[in-house]
C-alpha cells in the first residue's frame, strides 16, 4: 500500500467518531476558514512565550484531565476537508479555570511527503509556535496546553488556535496541501474513543518510521534496545557464534 | 505474619564512617550558610537533608532499628507510607552531596575504587561502590531492594550487595524495557510483590489509604517540579546549569525528604526565584549566547565543567538527563492497581533517565526533539560516559537528529564521576574549541 494511504482507514474512523456524535443529538461545532483569514495577531514562527501558573486561564490536556495527539496524512483530498476546525466540548471561554480533557486529531492532505516521517514529529512540536498567550508541551501522543488569561479575554477561541496551527503546519511543511484539526475537549468516554484509534494509527505510523530508519541503515529496535524481544535474535546470535569461531580459528 | 530476620549488626567502621561524614557535612554546612549567596542558598534545604538522612540511617543502625536499602527506583513512596527508613546506596557512596562538593573527598574515593579491580570500563559509580562495600561502609540493611534499572551496570553492585550481605533478604524487582500497557502491568505485579516483600521483612503492613495521602503530596510536588522546569523556557534562562537535578534528590532519592513539607517549600522557593528572574529579565549568565542540553546527570566534578562553560563560553546547561517539561503522569488513586501501574510508570518510564537509558532509542529521539523545541537550545551535548554505553552506541543517530533540527553537536568521552579521565584542562579545549567554532 502506498504509504500515503496506510492511514486512511483511522481517517475514517475519525469521521465515523465525529458522525456518531452528530447522531446522537450532540453539538460538534464547525468553522470553515480560508486561507488568508488571520484570526490572531500574525507575529510569525517566535518561541512561545511564557504563561506563568498565576497567568493561567485554562489548562487543556493537563496530565490530570486527560489528552490524546494524532497526526495522520493522506493523499486521497476526498478525506481531507481543507479549512475545516471542528470542536466536540466546551470551547476556551467556557473552561476558563479548569483542567480541560484534549483530544487533537490533525489531518494532512498531499499527493506526497517524501521518504521520512521524522519531519512530522518535530512540527508536531511547533504546533502552537507564534500564537500568543499560548504555551504547549508536547509528546508523540498528548498535547497539552496552557492558556493564558490575557489570550482568553482577547477572544482566543478553538476557531482561532485551529487557524494559526494550520498555518504552522503548511509553513513547516509546504507539501501540505490541505488540513483540517478536530478538537475535543467533552469527556474520558470520548477520549477513550479517539485514543483507540489514535493508537492503532500510531502503530502504523510508528512502523514507518522503522523503516525510514533502517533505509539509512539503521535498525531502530536492534541500535540500543533489548536482544530479547527482537525476532531476529536467534539468527544474530548464530552469526555472533559463526563470528567468534572463524575468530578462534 | 513478621518474619524479619535478625542479623548481625554492622560493622564498626560503617558506624565510624557515618559518624565522620556526618561531622564533616556539617562543617561544610557552615560554610555554605556563611556564603551569602541567595543562589547557593537555594540548595541549603538539599544539602541539610542530606545530612538528616545520614543521623537518621545512623540512628537505626545504632539503635537496632530495621530498615532498607533501595534507590530511587525502588518506590520511595511505599517505604513513605509505612513508615520505614531506607538507606540509600548512592548516599553511601557519594557520601551525599560530599563528592561533588570536596575535590579532595572525591579523589580519595577515586584511589579506594582504583583498588577494587574491576575493570575500567565499567562504570565509575559501580566502582565506587563496590570499593565502598568491599571497605565496610554500608550499613547492614534488614532487607534491600534491588533495582534492574536505569542501567544494566547497577545489578553489579546488586551482586555485591548479596554477596557482603548473604543473610539480607533482598528483592529484585524485573523492569520491562517497553513502555507500554504490557510493560507497566508488568511492572505494578513486580512492585505488587515488592510490597509484600517489605512486608514480610518489616513486621509492617501497607496502609493503601497511607499511600494514597502520601501519594497526592509527591503528585503535587511532580507538578511544582514540572512548573520550575517551564520556567527555564525563559531566554535568558532565570537559572544557572543543571539547576534542576537537585529536585531529584529531594523528591525521589532521600528518605526524609519524600512526600516531605520541606520538599514542597525548597520546590517553591526555586519557583519564586525563576519567576521573579523572568519578571525581571534576568538570565543567570550575564551574557547567555549558548542554551544546552547536557545528556546526562551531572558528573562529580560539576563544578569545574560549570565554570567553563558559563565563563568561558557563555552557555548554559538548560536541560539535563534529570529534568525536562515532559510530563509525570499523576498517579490514579482509584484502587491498588491502578495505583500499582501510576507508579510503575512513574518509576520505571516517567524519570527522564530511565525512559532514556532503560527504553527504546525512539524515547531518546523524541525526548530529544522536545527538549530543543520547548526549551529553544541550540547545543546538544551528548557525552559519552564509560557506563553510558546507551548515548555513546547512538551517537550516529543523534547526529543525524541535530542535523535535521538545525542544532550543534558536540560528543566526547568522558567520566561522569573520575575528572581524572579527561583532565579539567582536556575539557576546557574540548568546550571552548566547539563553542568558539559555533
Amino acid at each position: 500500500m502506498n504509504r500515503m494511504n496506510r492511514l486512511d482507514d483511522h481517517i475514517v474512523e475519525i469521521e465515523a467518531f465525529v458522525q456518531s456524535t452528530i447522531d446522537a443529538g450532540r453539538q460538534v461545532r464547525e468553522w470553515n476558514l480560508p486561507e488568508r483569514d488571520t484570526l490572531v495577531g500574525d507575529i510569525g514562527p517566535s518561541r512561545n512565550r511564557m504563561v506563568f501558573a498565576r497567568d493561567t486561564a485554562a489548562e487543556l490536556g493537563h496530565p490530570t484531565a486527560d489528552s490524546c495527539l494524532g497526526v495522520l496524512w493522506t493523499s486521497d483530498s476526498d478525506l481531507v476537508s481543507d479549512g475545516r476546525v471542528r470542536l466536540i466540548g466546551p470551547d476556551l471561554a467556557e473552561i476558563v479555570g479548569q483542567h480541560s480533557p484534549l483530544g487533537q486529531i490533525v489531518v494532512l492532505g498531499s499527493s506526497g511527503f517524501g521518504e521520512d516521517t521524522e519531519p512530522f514529529a518535530l512540527v508536531s512540536l511547533r504546533m502552537v509556535d507564534g500564537i500568543p498567550g499560548v504555551m504547549s508541551r508536547i509528546s508523540p501522543d498528548t498535547a497539552w496546553y496552557r492558556m493564558s488569561r490575557g489570550a482568553v479575554d482577547g477572544g482566543l477561541d478553538f476557531r482561532a488556535l485551529g487557524r494559526e496551527m494550520m498555518r504552522n503546519w503548511k509553513r513547516n511543511i509546504p507539501e501540505v496541501e490541505s488540513i483540517e484539526i478536530l478538537f475535543v475537549t467533552s469527556d474520558s468516554a470520548d477520549l477513550e474513543r479517539l485514543k483507540a484509534i489514535a493508537r492503532a494509527a500510531h502503530e502504523v505510523t510508528a512502523a514507518m518510521r522503522t523503516a525510514d530508519w533502517r533505509r539509512k541503515g539503521i535498525d531502530l529496535s536492534c541500535a540500543i534496545s533489548h536482544c530479547g524481544s527482537c525476532a531476529d535474535q536467534s539468527a544474530c546470535t548464530a552469526i555472533a557464534r559463526a563470528g567468534s569461531l572463524s575468530h578462534a580459528g | 505474619m513478621s518474619e524479619s530476620v535478625t542479623l548481625p549488626p554492622s560493622s564498626e567502621y560503617a558506624v565510624e564512617h557515618l559518624k565522620r561524614e556526618i561531622a564533616f557535612m556539617e562543617d561544610v554546612a557552615w560554610g555554605l550558610a556563611g556564603c551569602g549567596d541567595e543562589y547557593a542558598l537555594l540548595q541549603a534545604p538539599m544539602f541539610m537533608t542530606q545530612i538528616e538522612f545520614a543521623q537518621k540511617t545512623l540512628q537505626h543502625v545504632e539503635e537496632g532499628i530495621p530498615f532498607t536499602q533501595l534507590w530511587y527506583p525502588g518506590v520511595p513512596e511505599f517505604c513513605t507510607a509505612m513508615d520505614l527508613h531506607w538507606d540509600g546506596f548512592t548516599r553511601v557512596t557519594l557520601s551525599g552531596p560530599l563528592a561533588y562538593l570536596v575535590p579532595e573527598y572525591l579523589l580519595k574515593m577515586l584511589e579506594e575504587s582504583d583498588m577494587t579491580g574491576l575493570p575500567g570500563d565499567v562504570c565509575t559509580l559501580r566502582r565506587f561502590e563496590t570499593a565502598a562495600m568491599l571497605a565496610g561502609k554500608f550499613p547492614r540493611p534488614t532487607s534491600a531492594v534491588a533495582c534492574l534499572h536505569p542501567c544494566d551496570g547497577v545489578s553489579v553492585f546488586q551482586s555485591a550487595c548479596e554477596q557482603m550481605f548473604p543473610d539480607t533478604p533482598m528483592f529484585w524487582a524485573d523492569s520491562p524495557y517497553d513502555s507500554n500497557e504490557r510493560g507497566i502491568t508488568y511492572y505494578a505485579g513486580e512492585l505488587r510483590r515488592q510490597v509484600e516483600f517489605l512486608e514480610k521483612h518489616h513486621n509492617k503492613k501497607l496502609d493503601w489509604d497511607r499511600l494514597r495521602e502520601v501519594i497526592a503530596v509527591t503528585d503535587t510536588q511532580y507538578e511544582l517540579w514540572k512548573e520550575f522546569d517551564l520556567l527555564k523556557r525563559n531566554t535568558p534562562c532565570p537559572m544557572g546549569s543543571w539547576s534542576g537535578y537537585p529536585i531529584h534528590h529531594m523528591l525521589q532519592n532521600c528518605a526524609v525528604t519524600n512526600a516531605a513539607p520541606v520538599t514542597t517549600e525548597y520546590l517553591k522557593s526555586l519557583i519564586a526565584y525563576a519567576e521573579k528572574q523572568v519578571a525581571e529579565g534576568k538570565g543567570r549568565l550575564e551574557n547567555e549566547k549558548h542554551r544546552c542540553l547536557f545528556m546526562d546527570i551531572a558528573p562529580t566534578w560539576v563544578g569545574s565543567i560549570t565554570k567553563i562553560l558559563e565563563e568561558e563560553c557563555n552557555a548554559v546547561v538548560v536541560v539535563d538527563g534529570m529534568g525536562d517539561s515532559r510530563p509525570y503522569t499523576p498517579i490514579d488513586l482509584t484502587s491498588e492497581q491502578t495505583i500499582l501501574e501510576g507508579l510503575a510508570k512513574r518509576y520505571c518510564m516517567d524519570t527522564p533517565m530511565i525512559r532514556v537509558s532503560h527504553g527504546t532509542l525512539d524515547a531518546m529521539l523524541d525526548d530529544l526533539r522536545a527538549n530543543v523545541v520547548d526549551y529553544n537550545l541550540d547545543v546538544v551535548i551528548a557525552p559519552g560516559h564509560i557506563g553510558h554505553k546507551d548515548v555513546q552506541a547512538a551517537q550516529g543517530i543523534l547526529r543525524d537528529t541535530c542535523r535535521e533540527m538545525g542544532v550543534k553537536l558536540l560528543e566526547f568521552n568522558y567520566d561522569l564521576f573520575d575528572p581524572r579521565y579527561t583532565p579539567e584542562e582536556e575539557m576546557r579545549k574540548i568546550l571552548t574549541q566547539f563553542f568558539d567554532a559555533i
